[in-house]
């Protein structure tokens, strides 16, 4: 509130303690710092990782990108077999789950009957927090020798003209590691994608079904345009946890450098490569180049995320909940405060 | 028209102390209130008496509550909003520099038209500005003094530490009065306070008005010209303009005895408003 | 009787539609088969490996000196993983809380706006990278509170978001009631906005506590040294966690430490599972009672 006569200099009798008066801007200047130490924590994370990594940078510039080498007793580092790992691991597993989930989604808010779908949606969250090195423990003891023993050889036998499933059968490696992040990443993508559908307005639904649409029309018709963007993101997030996801993968991709065509092979990813190492570098070198592999990670992770919150915000138009806002009640009050 | 004289006539005999007995409160002085760049009232200047009760009438949209909600800078909670003119209370610029909103609340309660108690218990309720405000002393005489105040006393004596929640709507608002009577305000502003109310809780709430009057300065907005009739000494009737530059903001029409409102208006806009040919 | 000149019996041609339809909700179901079958595996093969492998031995004892494949428990990883996401939380929580009353109360628009776009994309951080932060921030010090700290920037995302969410729920109204018989903005929070919104509070934390209680990957680098031969509690020394016993239990060939493995898998994921499906229930019962 602006004041319009400010010559008034007789106050109100102060009957609040300096307490009470100091109390709203102490509450705002608190509770700012703590929001701008969470905001700035991703400033911090980009500054710390990009100061770890200038070692290997200075050393191997931006050549790291492309060098497949990782050669811990002649120090000589580079990432590229590792962003291979990386991405075919998660393009598969996200090319694999993003129908699933969607699917899934459907099922639990257009098909299944009332009373099942709290339930089933509740089983999926469950699949969600299952901790990745449960998934991973799992994926090397049960997941593994199935792999080996059944699905490659099944693969090898059908499939095997395709470059893509010849090779050593093994419990470890590509494919493992893909069904793995499947897995993971299934329940993510499906519980954001429910959510969407379950923001379509119900009017939409019956306009279309009461065109003479039928159920599966409508869904095409009506409810995925109307998610798309949504979806897109969340398929987006999906594929984020999966280029991110460390223990899982290092647990059943065989931890090996190389860039080969078959999924039966072995590999590692930039988060698996640097979980890996965990227990100790040798060389300041080495330990910066696995820094340097962070920095990658996160530069990949930042621009996904950001492109799927840009997708997300624009829809995100559930009705704010009218709320007081009262920074200028604050103002004027800090202004009171002698 | 007749029926509304006789009620006055009723229940108002003889109680408005003469013209130049009245004690002004709150004086407006071409007070003016944005949103933004939509101005929502314009050039208000009216003078509010002590231990009366005013009501302020009007169309929806004329700016009823934006102007009972600058009498104790509830208006502060809107980033949006900004007032210019001169708003006194008892001789003090409400909106001066020095002067703090906590403590002009404090001082001017207000009753909103939703019943809003606390999901907490009845006596929690009125006692949660008395604990805060540091008015701790006799916490239980004055809660049932608050209680007894609004009239709820009997009803609620019984069942203090039950949840408020589970009165109904008018022992809801009958507690909304006691919590902001409880903290001693010394005027206490009502907007709509019986409209989402039935017609046996909204004449329980009327009732209470005449006894709070002794010992408050009331304002009190509503849509019920025959309750304006009942309860109000005073009544202020605003109306919609329109400016050249296509802007609505609302005016203060007319102001005067409730009496020659609803009976001798002066201007025309009242006198069909207040015989229902508009508005 | 006239001839009708329609019919509201099925057309070959709607027929046709319709199968279609009938085929893709069968598929949606399949799917959804599919993802329960996942779930119902990976649970069944972890409790039906696991429960036979848990004793009383297993809860009250460490691991035997010189790493031995047999005996003793996984004292050392309950009280490490206990020690360290406890501080995590107690960092955590009052961080998350001021940070969403600032986002949800006292912010302007855009700025509010600004911070829950960072909350969201620090949360989609890979957790490996924010171990790396911390790392190079305690330079490569080990200790239980590193951890802590690494693990309380995955949660303050989690419960700033949970808590505004709830914040936004407590009517606007009842803010209104509390400044109008004048007490302060900061009263009314501490009085009025948190104490509605308490329970969605908890509830938010519990759900972050199940997911700092499964990390792994942040605490490699930050406690991995933690010493498994007996039940210590320093934060100031690197203390080994449930997560990292699995997975170095995990990658031993002989069979009596994958028991270990699996016994500690089916803990943690009780333990998980469990704190998440009930924080998820009481957050769907508490939404409903404050938004209905
Ligand atoms: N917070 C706000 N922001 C912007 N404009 C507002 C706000 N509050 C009210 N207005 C506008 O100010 C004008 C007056 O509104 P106000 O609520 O004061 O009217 P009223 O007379 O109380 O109406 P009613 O009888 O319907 O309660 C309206 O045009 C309204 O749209
Ligand atoms: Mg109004």
């Amino acid at each position: 509130m602006e004041t319009s006569h400010g010559d008034e200099s007789s106050a109100f009798e102060r009957t609040r303690s300096r307490l009470d008066r100091l109390g709203d801007p102490a509450l705002k200047a608190i509770t700012f710092v703590a929001a701008a130490l969470a905001v700035t924590a991703l400033v911090q994370i980009t500054y710390e990782l990009i100061k770890g990594s200038r070692l290997a940078f200075h050393r191997f510039g931006f050549g790291f990108l492309t060098s497949q080498t990782w050669d811990t007793i002649h120090n000589q580092f580079g990432a590229l077999s590792l962003i291979f790992g990386t991405a075919i691991t998660a393009i598969l597993a996200i090319v694999i789950a993003a129908p699933l989930a969607v699917a899934i989604a459907l099922f639990l808010t257009e098909l299944a009957p009332k009373p099942v779908r709290a339930l089933l949606g509740a089983l999926v969250e469950m699949l969600a927090a299952i901790p990745s090195v449960i998934l991973g423990l799992w994926g090397i003891l049960i997941l593994g020798p199935f792999v080996q023993n059944q699905l490659e050889p099944f693969l090898g036998s059908t499939l095997g003209f395709l470059p893509f499933f010849r090779g050593q059968t093994s419990p470890t490696g590509i494919l493992t590691a893909t069904l793995v992040l499947t897995i993971m990443v299934v329940p993510i993508v499906a519980s954001v994608t429910r959510e969407l559908f379950m923001t379509v307005p119900p009017e939409l639904r019956e306009g279309a079904l009461a065109l003479g649409a039928t159920r599966w029309e409508m869904v095409r018709g009506v409810l995925l345009p109307a998610a798309r963007p949504g979806i897109l993101a969340a398929v987006a997030l999906g594929f984020g946890r999966a280029v991110g996801e460390a223990m899982a993968v290092l647990m059943v991709i065989g931890s090996q450098i190389g860039i080969h065509l078959s999924l039966f092979g072995h590999s590692d990813t930039l988060a698996a490569r640097i979980a890996g190492q965990y227990n100790g570098a040798s060389t300041n070198l080495q330990t910066s180049s696995l820094v340097y592999l962070a920095t990658i990670l996160l530069v990949i992770s930042l621009a996904v995320n950001i492109g799927a919150q840009l997708l997300i915000r624009p829809i995100d138009r559930r009705p704010r909940r009218q709320r007081i806002a009262l920074d200028r009640a604050l103002e004027t009050q800090g202004m009171s405060a002698d | 028209m007749e029926a509304i004289k006789t009620k006055i006539d009723l229940t108002r005999q003889g109680r408005l102390p003469a013209e130049g007995d009245r004690e002004a409160v709150f004086e407006a002085r071409g007070v003016s209130v944005f949103y933004g760049d939509q101005r929502a009232i314009d050039n208000v200047n009216i003078d509010i008496y002590r231990r009366l009760i005013t009501a302020i009438i009007g169309p929806s949209g004329c700016g009823k509550s934006t102007f009972i909600r600058t009498l104790n800078r509830m208006t502060d909670l809107v980033p949006s909003a900004r007032l210019t003119g001169e708003l006194r209370y008892r001789g003090i610029d409400l909106y001066g520099p020095r002067v703090d909103a906590v403590e002009v609340r404090r001082r001017i309660g207000m009753v909103f038209q939703k019943p809003n108690p606390f999901p907490k218990s009845i006596y929690d309720n009125v006692a949660y500005g008395l604990r805060i405000l540091g008015m701790k002393k006799d916490l239980g005489e004055r809660v049932e003094k608050a209680l007894r105040a609004a009239a709820l006393w009997d009803e609620v004596k019984d069942r203090l530490k039950d949840s408020a929640l589970g009165l109904s709507g008018g022992q809801q608002q009958r507690l909304c009065i006691a919590r902001a009577i409880a903290v001693e305000p010394e005027v206490i502003l009502l907007d709509e306070p019986a409209s989402a109310l039935d017609p046996i809780a909204t004449s329980a709430i009327e009732d209470l008005m005449h006894e709070l009057k002794r010992d408050y300065t009331l304002v009190i907005v509503t849509h019920n010209m025959q309750q304006a009739a009942r309860v109000a000494d005073m009544t202020a009737f605003f109306g919609l303009d329109v400016s050249p530059d296509g802007n609505r903001q609302g005016v203060l029409v007319e102001y005067d005895e409730t009496e020659k409102i609803f009976t001798n208006p002066s201007d025309k806009r009242t006198e069909g408003y207040v015989t229902g040919r508009f508005g | 009787m006239a001839e009708p000149v329609f019919s509201l019996r099925t057309s070959g041609r709607l027929r046709r539609r319709q199968l279609v339809s009938r085929m893709m909700g069968a598929l949606a179901f399949a799917a959804a088969l599919l993802a329960v079958a996942a779930l119902a595996i990976v649970v069944i093969s972890v409790a039906s490996k696991g429960a036979s492998a848990l004793s009383i031995d297993f809860f009250t004892k460490s691991q035997p000196q010189g790493f031995q494949p047999a005996g003793g428990g996984i004292l050392f990883a309950i009280v490490g993983s206990a020690v360290i996401v406890g501080i995590a939380t107690l960092i955590a929580l009052p961080l998350g809380v001021l940070v969403a009353i600032y986002v949800s109360e006292l912010a302007p628009p855009r700025l509010a706006r600004v911070a829950r776009l960072a909350l969201d994309i620090t949360n989609g951080i890979p957790t490996i990278v924010i171990g790396i932060f911390v790392f190079t921030i305690v330079a490569a010090h080990q200790s239980a509170l590193a951890g802590s700290v690494a693990l309380a920037i995955i949660m303050v995302p989690l419960i700033a978001r949970a808590t505004e969410e709830v914040l936004l729920l407590v009517p606007p109204a009842q803010r209104e009631a509390s400044l109008a018989l004048g007490v302060s903005r900061w009263r009314t929070t501490f009085s009025v906005v948190v104490p509605s919104a308490l329970g969605g509070i908890l509830t938010g934390t519990t759900l972050a506590i199940a997911r700092a209680a499964g990390e792994t990957a942040p605490l490699l680098f930050l406690t991995a040294l933690g010493t498994t031969s007996y039940a210590d509690a320093n934060p100031f020394h690197p203390l080994q966690s449930m997560t990292f016993a699995i997975f170095t239990y995990s990658d031993q060939a002989d069979p009596a430490f994958q028991a270990k493995a699996w016994a500690a898998a089916f803990t943690l994921m009780c333990f998980v599972l469990a704190t998440s499906l009930a924080a998820k229930l009481a957050m769907a019962r508490y939404r409903k009672k404050l938004g209905g």
